[in-house]
């Protein structure tokens, strides 16, 4: 199936300042994919370029199968949440959605339901914007791009400023609509959400694509985290395939690759009060590609 | 030009707008009405033309019509009339790419010659409306208090348009600056920086003989109504000056609006 959306080789140039170098990056229908990276790394640059804000200095760009450049009739079938969203302060909650559903020239047919997920209330509609807190604009934000059902949705940083019961409500809503066949890009700081919500993830640093796959493609062979609180903080830990990463007293946290028959056997030796293994994390990958970065 | 746009900001407008145009009108209707019951004013203001009659082309003219097209000159007709032209170009792009809503907007199939076209459309339609609003403020003074002189209404309305056109002119240099800023604050500026500087360029620079001539790079040199408002002759040539003022910054602007990278907001 053709992606909803798809960049090749794109490049971007602000500038000296290398933007994009060269990326690729697709989503295609009945997927959420994450879009991950820290601060400046090229992920606002590549939304904007494939939704025809920004034009690419090289490379391919396709929305819902035209070009967002040129042909801006594409974007109707388009929603798209930027990271800090323009409302219309003086304009009422409920005309201001009226005018951008005007405005795609579709009909708003999921706001009832929206509303309902996102806790948005009729009394929040009638009000004015400019007296919303910051997170009724987030979810005013998000209302605007998801009520005449777009076929590919592009949201940057959708839960900044919402309370986890929002945020369950909008995590219910993009499954529902990835179940429905839309394709969304999603953006996030929140590695949990991206974890909970993104089938796929395509990771992006200083302008470049460092990592793409499954969560379960991104975290596999990599070491599990095994923390143990020692019923004697002075007791030696030898465990199989284990590497420490860090002690305190009783308490133990070792990084484990390999098979997990033989760390279970040599941990039944030890006298421990307490066991957790975890499974590598999206955390963990991420860590593992910016880290070095951030201590830089 | 897009109906959704078209009513947002015919709706932003529905307070702005007729308050600006009631104060433009009081300007006109106040002037005349001033004129009118005030021999003194009459006579000093003749006075005046004799003294500076060749700068503001008003010697030998009906006083109520230099009176009345001083006030299509003065500050308070520009600032009414500006305030609306500079204020609408200045927002339609550097104002809403800053605020974030540009982003929202032209993600939908909207094309942007489409926004600046409706965008247009409602600058036209105001500046038209605030330069009648000065006309007619001036005539319901002269039907109300009967003033000494003769100014003909069509005349008075024509005159009106051309203001129009020159507050036209000064919404253009607002979209100019707009269509090259990612900030409000910093088009808006450049725009009455220039603005300002050609104003008094306008009055300053016909006072010195070597260059008196400068003066006509502003369009503030190319509306003079008392020739129109008294003998009823209409400067095509000025008009032409003043349309190719509104037309060429539109047009600049236009064309980097459709190239121009929206980072911003």
């Amino acid at each position: 199936m053709a992606p909803a959306a798809h960049l090749r080789g794109v490049s971007k140039r602000f500038g000296s300042f290398v933007a994009l170098d060269s990326i690729d990056l697709a989503v295609s229908a009945g997927e959420i994919r994450g879009f991950l990276g820290p601060n400046g790394a090229g992920k606002t640059t590549a939304m904007r370029i494939l939704i025809g804000l920004l034009r690419a200095d090289g490379g391919e760009v396709s929305l819902l199968g035209g070009d967002p450049w040129s042909e801006p009739g594409v974007r109707s079938e388009l929603g798209f949440l930027p990271s800090d969203p323009g409302l219309y302060g003086r304009m009422r909650g409920r005309d201001l959605l009226d005018h951008f559903a005007a405005l795609s020239g579709r009909p708003p047919v999921l706001r009832e339901a929206a509303c309902a997920l996102l806790r948005f209330t009729d009394d929040d509609l009638a009000r004015p914007v400019r007296t919303y807190s910051k997170g009724m604009r987030q979810k005013l934000g998000v209302l605007q791009a998801v009520q005449h059902d777009p076929a590919l949705l592009i949201l940057d940083e959708p839960g900044e400023g919402l309370d986890p019961l929002v945020m369950s409500g909008l995590v219910a809503l993009l499954r529902d609509r990835r179940d429905a066949g839309r394709a969304i890009l999603f953006s996030s700081h929140v590695l949990a959400e991206v974890e909970a919500l993104c089938d796929t993830v395509t990771m992006i640093r200083g302008g470049a694509i460092v990592g793409e796959g499954t969560i379960g493609e991104l975290t596999a062979n990599r070491a599990r985290a095994v923390i143990l609180r020692l019923a004697d903080p002075g007791a030696a830990v030898d465990l199989p395939d284990c590497e420490l990463v860090d002690r305190n007293g009783a308490r133990v946290v070792l990084h484990h690759h390999g098979a997990i028959t033989p760390l279970l056997a040599a941990l039944a030796t030890l006298e421990v009060e307490d066991v957790r293994i975890e499974e590598a994390s999206l955390d963990q990958v991420f860590m593992e590609y910016y880290g070095a970065e951030a201590a830089s | 030009m897009s109906g959704p746009l078209l009513r947002r900001l015919v709706r932003e407008q529905q307070v702005r707008m007729p308050l600006e145009i009631l104060l433009i009108a009081a300007w006109g209707f106040l002037l005349v009405a001033v004129f009118a019951t005030s021999e003194v004013f009459t006579a000093q203001l003749e006075q005046q033309a004799n003294q500076f009659g060749g700068l503001l082309d008003l010697v030998g003219l009906d006083p109520l019509a230099q009176w009345t097209s001083i006030g299509f000159q003065h500050p308070i007709f520009l600032l009414g009339g500006g305030l609306f032209a500079v204020g609408l170009g200045v927002r339609a792009i550097a104002g809403e790419l800053e605020a974030g809503s540009l982003a929202l907007a032209l993600t939908r199939p909207l094309a942007r010659r489409t926004w600046f076209a409706t965008h247009i459309a409602v600058l036209v339609v105001g500046c038209l409306l605030l330069g009648l609003a000065y006309a007619v403020g001036c005539l319901l003074a002269i039907a109300f208090t009967d003033p000494m002189g003769n100014v003909e209404a069509w005349t008075m309305l024509v005159a009106g348009a051309q203001g129009g056109l020159l507050l036209l002119a000064l919404g253009g240099l607002g979209f100019l600056f707009s269509a090259f800023s990612s900030e409000r604050g910093r088009a808006l500026a450049w725009v009455v920086g220039v603005v300002v500087v050609m104003y008094a360029a306008s009055f300053l620079l016909p006072l010195w003989e070597p260059v008196k001539d400068v003066a006509k790079v502003t369009p503030f040199a190319w509306f003079q109504p008392a020739p129109l408002l008294q003998r009823g002759e209409i400067a095509w040539g000025d008009i032409i000056v003043l349309a190719v003022y509104a037309v060429v910054p539109l047009a600049v602007a236009a064309w980097r609006f459709q190239r121009r990278d929206l980072a911003g907001g």
